[in-house]
């Protein structure tokens, strides 16, 4: 069954939207480890911005979704949420940030729920966290070899992708540059001075045929967002940023991975995400795309029909993903330049352009954005004004 | 010069074994004839836990590969070659490229499985056919 929903057969009033977001100051956490800080600190952090930019009561809010948070019970105690009814979490493992917000749409949408608060929170930097490893269930056979790492598993599939259509290298160098010259208006991202080609080949490997700048950057942080439903969302002060059309389409595989570079997979989504939105890729003013490599994004274009499959390289060395492009990506500069945040803080970037609140970086008259995410779940939702 | 190396648990044991024996022997299944890896209690397609241990012909061709230059083992000096090996018969392993000759890997190339002890385990590799 497809795992999506169709706010065009819903009453209006049911419509999901957000209408608050929250995000902790990346760039000072990044230069400030400190081993006492937790991810739940960090989620409560986010929380309350996102909580004040909404203009909601606290008491307003009945489900909460945490990602990351092993125990939704201490969050929602730390929060003094105790009377929530919906209470759920993911691991974030796996890129699930879209699937919080498809969760939290799709009990919007079914009148399950009327205001619910999505937190996450990640010290993975101060705590020295490492990716990969036991998330991967080949792991114990694979480690033996020295394959260990989840940008390994994506430099095997960009090498495929290469194979298969011809790829060259240098798109994936055009995706960072993009991305740091993005992250250099945004005065929250960590990374700022703007590279170039000979910054991204002077790098040095990390999984050949990845190096450094291919790579995110793991960091201390915390992201929420509120969503509610349209009819509560008109009271409010801020403009509600509803979501269009929203799904998810899974490649359950041993190798973290899709043989195809999850193309089927976002494909299949792609058809029905679009269509319900009433809307076409071309209608697109800019894309947040999941980049915890700069591989994800060449995939995440071909499989959501932006450009044909393996039209992806040609269509990065023409520039159309930068800020001045047929389609800016990743406007605050992506995981590879703001920070590691596992989607949460691309969807609230998407939020922010949509409301017009992006300052030098903001993309004119934006009014309709794609958030998608290439992982062993597939996850997009449209987002609109 | 191994990762992390695994202690042979109660389902994956005779996988472990067989490369004493100089053979590479995945499970297959009786029913519906799958043959998949990592080894399972089930078979992945069909369900049924009525597997059969069975050799292989230890050949297959590169479906991708990687140079790892990160150093994650202190026993494991970078680089070296990571292969995404598809078998003959459909399954796929990891392994290292051993014994090149310095030839370098690519997408397709004939491979053929090698033995090599480390510690308590005999590990299969993969080098040029």
């Amino acid at each position: 069954m497809p795992s999506d929903f169709t706010p065009s057969k819903l009453t209006p009033d049911r419509i999901p939207c957000i209408v608050g977001v929250g995000t902790t100051p990346f760039r000072a956490l990044y230069r400030d480890i400190n081993p006492a800080r937790t991810d739940y600190d960090l989620a409560l952090d986010a929380f309350y911005v996102a909580l004040a930019d909404s203009g909601l009561e606290k008491r307003e809010i009945d489900s909460v979704i945490v990602a990351r948070l092993n125990s939704y019970l201490k969050f929602c105690a730390d929060a003094g949420l105790e009377d929530v009814n919906y209470v759920n979490f993911q691991s974030a493992g796996g890129s699930q940030s879209g699937v919080a917000l498809f969760q939290a749409a799709t009990l919007i949408q079914a009148g399950q729920a009327d205001v619910i608060a999505c937190v996450y929170g990640n010290s993975g930097r101060s705590s020295q966290v490492s990716y990969g490893g036991g998330a991967i269930p080949t792991s114990r056979y694979d480690d033996p070899y020295g394959m260990t790492s989840n940008g390994a598993y994506y430099g095997m599939l960009f090498r495929r992708h290469q194979h298969e259509f011809g790829t060259p290298i240098e798109a994936l160098a055009e995706i960072a540059i993009s991305n740091r010259a993005n992250a250099s208006l945004n005065p929250n991202a960590i990374m700022q001075t703007p590279i170039t080609r000979e910054d991204y080949f002077n790098a040095p490997f990390i999984a050949d045929p990845l190096r450094r700048l291919d790579y995110c950057l793991v960091n201390d942080g915390g992201v929420a967002y509120i969503v509610t439903s349209l009819e509560r969302a008109r009271d409010l002060k801020m403009t509600p940023v509803r979501v269009l059309s929203s799904g998810v389409s899974g490649v359950m595989s041993y190798y973290y991975g899709s043989d195809d570079c999850w193309f089927g997979a976002l494909d299949d989504l792609r058809g029905r995400l679009f269509a319900r939105a009433g809307v076409e890729p071309s209608d697109l003013d800019f894309a947040q795309m999941y980049d915890n490599f700069s591989t994800a994004i060449v995939f995440a274009l071909e499989g959501m029909g932006i450009c044909q499959r393996g039209e992806a390289g040609p269509w990065l060395l023409d520039g159309n993903h930068k800020r001045d492009g047929a389609l800016p990506i990743n406007t605050a500069g992506g995981h590879l330049s703001e920070s590691y945040m596992q989607g949460w803080a691309l969807t609230v970037e998407a939020v922010r352009q949509l409301r017009g609140e992006a300052g030098p970086r903001q993309v004119k008259d934006c009014e309709l954005a794609l958030d998608v995410t290439c992982s062993p779940i597939c996850s997009a939702n449209i987002l609109g004004l | 010069m191994p990762g992390l190396l695994p202690i042979p648990t109660e389902v994956d044991r005779p996988f472990w074994e067989a490369g004493r024996e100089g053979v590479l022997r995945l499970q297959r299944c009786a029913p519906c004839g799958h043959i998949f890896f990592p080894p399972g209690r089930r078979c992945v397609a069909c369900g049924s836990p009525d597997l059969h241990w069975t050799d292989m012909a230890g050949t297959g061709e590169i479906w991708s590969w990687v140079v790892m230059h990160k150093q994650y083992f202190a026993d494991m000096p970078t680089p070296y070659v990571v292969l995404r090996v598809k078998l003959t018969e459909g399954p796929y392993l990891m392994a290292n490229l051993v014994d090149a000759k310095g030839r370098a890997p690519e997408i397709g190339a004939r491979v053929r499985v090698v033995f090599q002890p480390e510690g308590d385990i005999v590990l299969p590799q993969f080098t040029f056919a």
